[in-house]
């Protein structure tokens, strides 16, 4: 997700139109990061209305420095994190939701393997799925994953771990990869 | 080292997220481990699998841009109405803000020039009042 800065800076000015074009560009991708964290369409497409919301208010604090797609994503995160936050502390279970179709492009493998991902992540506990979603998903460090979410870079490490081995083992289930149970043990 | 102590290491170090003294003695266990390396296969298929995720869109459902749209007209409509500005109003906040020594100085200047300008005024009224009136 790549916005011009002209673009940007046509919205901080509040010219016509800007905002909506801006939105149009972007939400796409930012549903997708907050759908993968929170783990079911109807919470996403909530959070996602108050990312815009964040973004709205908050571009007058942004002043260029970093870019804008980094801010952008940070802020998904960043809400879609509070979110899954708030919804543990009022035990409120998560719902996964039907995984929408997705385009079928090249290398039948690979994309085998990240739709057989896809739907796994949604079977992980929403910690260890917010860790490995901005990790190995979208390219965090465990030191800003864990400033993110409040939380040590040990903790996120251990959750990432966790998560990884899960993945794996949902692989192994799909039978897509020898599960460990069945590999010859040895030391 | 034992695959059973090395094994909750393994997401780790597929990942480099490991410090270096443990990646080394991972490295070395698996390097004699059939098992370990293909438990690293599968993790390694995990983090590729993964890294493709994110070029993926989920499809958003049907009207959340209009619902995004909406939202924020209603939460900030004093922005929605605001007339094209040749700058933004956060520049010029912030422009005052950066200045705001100079403003001083120059407002400071201008109201010490207003009391001259109004103490020579005074002046002058007052000296030509007390000349004797002419014929």
């Amino acid at each position: 997700m790549q916005v011009p800065q002209q673009l940007v800076e046509s919205v901080r000015r509040g010219e016509p139109g800007a905002f909506e074009e801006l939105v149009k560009s972007t939400h796409r991708s930012v549903y997708s990061l907050v759908y993968r964290i929170v783990g079911n369409a109807e919470d996403a497409a909530d959070v996602t209305q108050d990312v815009y919301l964040r973004v709205w208010r908050g571009l007058r604090g942004f002043r260029g420095d970093a870019n804008f797609s980094t801010w952008l994503y940070r802020v998904a995160a960043n809400a879609a994190l509070t979110h899954v936050k708030r919804r543990a502390r009022g035990g409120i279970p998560t719902e996964p939701s039907e995984l929408p179709d997705l385009p079928a492009g090249d290398g039948a493998e690979e994309r085998a393997d990240a739709e057989l991902l896809e739907r796994a992540l949604e079977t992980l506990p929403d910690s260890q799925r917010a860790v490995v979603v901005l990790k190995d998903v979208y390219g965090w460090t465990c030191e800003e994953i864990g400033k993110q979410m409040g939380t040590t870079e040990g903790a996120v490490k251990v959750r990432l771990f966790r998560a990884r081995q899960r993945l794996a083992d949902e692989l192994a289930s799909a039978g897509v990869v020898v599960p460990m149970k069945k590999r010859k043990k040895t030391s | 080292m034992r695959c059973h102590q090395i094994r909750p290491y393994l997401p780790g170090f597929v990942g480099g997220d490991l410090r270096s003294d443990t990646a080394d003695v991972v490295a070395a266990h698996v390097a004699t481990c059939a098992g370990c390396t293909a438990e690293i296969a599968s993790l390694d298929r995990v983090r590729a699998g993964l890294a493709l995720v994110a070029a993926r869109e989920v499809a958003p459902p049907a009207g959340l841009l209009d619902s995004i749209l909406e939202r924020t007209a209603e939460h900030a409509p004093r922005r929605v109405m605001a007339p094209v500005l040749p700058f933004a109003v956060d520049d010029l906040a912030r422009l005052l803000s950066d200045h705001k020594d100079t403003i001083a100085s120059a407002a400071g200047v201008a109201v010490v020039a207003a009391g001259a300008a109004y103490a020579l005024w005074r002046a002058v009224r007052g000296s030509r009042s007390a000349q004797p009136a002419t014929s």
